[in-house]
């Protein structure tokens, strides 16, 4: 019976200090996993573009010239 | 004018009265309802609960990091080469990307924000829904589910909307534009039953505009959105429900959930 009962609080010693040490080793599995998951979130729902016009008169004015500079790149 | 007693006999009506409590009711609840056709919420930038770590943990995107600044010289090249069909160093949009760079300089901040967008989405939409590995012998060796494109990458072969995000990130920091006021949020859209990615750019009052690749600028209503992740060149948040940050852990013992 004492030996048992030695047994066991060995048991619940070791595991105690196992558990003291785990936060650690957890935070940084739980780390590593989310950022897993997060590699396989597959980010690819595409959107319509609104046929809108930019705010600004000198954005649409350097937009149309790079419009004009890529139809003369594509030539 | 004085009611007449008829008037007041109507209108103190039992009938009328409870008419009139379910009229109210009703409209209180349009009003509810037109309040927000979704939950209005704004991109916590201030969110430190939510770090999640370093963006040198998250390989992929650190990778795009690296390609992309390895690949900065290739992408002002063109601005010194002249250009013709053969040359190379002025393939797909890199000629149009340096004027860009060069028009921007005249425009102010929020000018710059909006060519951007604008300027990103034209690009070409290629889905990258997995992309095969290869190991050094050219062998089938698996698949990765996002690969991230540089800059240079996107302007030469396009992609799709974490690429275009991507790209305004880089270019807006081309442009200076503080890491810290930039990151690339992966959202779910419900509309679209899918993950969805646009960049988040805090202003100096500290709103927030979202650019996204349907060309608009979102800068008071981010109705609908729910944030997943994010990240910029430093950090990688994650914002889903579940997630405890290493803010809150302290000393405390971890669990991982809420």
């Amino acid at each position: 019976m004492k030996t048992l009962s030695a047994i066991v609080f060995a048991l619940f010693a070791s595991s105690a200090v196992a558990h003291h040490e785990d936060p650690v080793q957890v935070a940084s599995l739980t780390v590593k996993e989310r950022l897993q998951s997060i590699e396989q979130i597959n980010v690819t729902a595409e959107k319509e573009q609104l046929d809108i016009e930019p705010e600004s008169q000198a954005v649409a004015d350097v937009l149309a010239e790079l419009e004009e500079l890529e139809e003369t790149t594509e030539e | 004018m004085i009611p007449s007693m008829n008037a007041i006999a109507r209108i103190t009506d039992p009938g009328t009265v409870m008419f009139s409590k379910l009229c109210a009711l009703l409209c209180m609840l349009a009003l509810g309802a037109c309040s927000g056709t979704g939950v209005y919420n704004e991109y916590p930038f201030s969110a430190p609960e939510d770090v999640l770590s370093d963006a040198d943990e998250f390989t992929t995107w650190s990778a795009a990091l690296e390609t992309h600044r390895v690949q900065l010289p290739d992408l002002y090249a063109c601005r010194t080469g002249g250009y013709d069909k053969k040359n190379k160093k002025c393939r797909g949009r890199l000629r149009t990307f340096n004027r860009a760079m060069e028009r921007a300089q005249a425009l102010t901040p929020d000018e710059q924000i909006e060519l951007v967008n604008f300027y990103i989405n034209r690009g070409r939409y290629d889905s990258d829904h997995r992309e095969r590995l290869y190991d050094e012998e050219g062998e089938k060796a698996g698949f990765q589910r996002n690969h991230w494109k540089s800059l240079f990458d996107f302007l030469v072969k396009g992609g799709d909307c974490e690429d275009f995000a991507t790209s305004k990130y880089f270019m807006l920091r081309e442009l200076g534009f503080a890491a810290e006021d930039l990151r690339i949020v992966v959202t779910w859209e419900q509309r679209e039953r899918g993950y969805h990615a646009v960049l988040a750019v805090r202003r100096p009052d500290n709103s927030v505009w979202l650019l996204d690749s349907d060309n608009s600028v979102k800068k008071n209503s981010h109705s609908g959105y729910r944030y997943v992740y994010a990240m910029n060149e430093t950090t990688v948040w994650d914002h889903r429900d579940d997630f405890v940050g290493q803010a809150e852990l302290g000393n405390s013992t971890i669990t991982g959930n809420r």
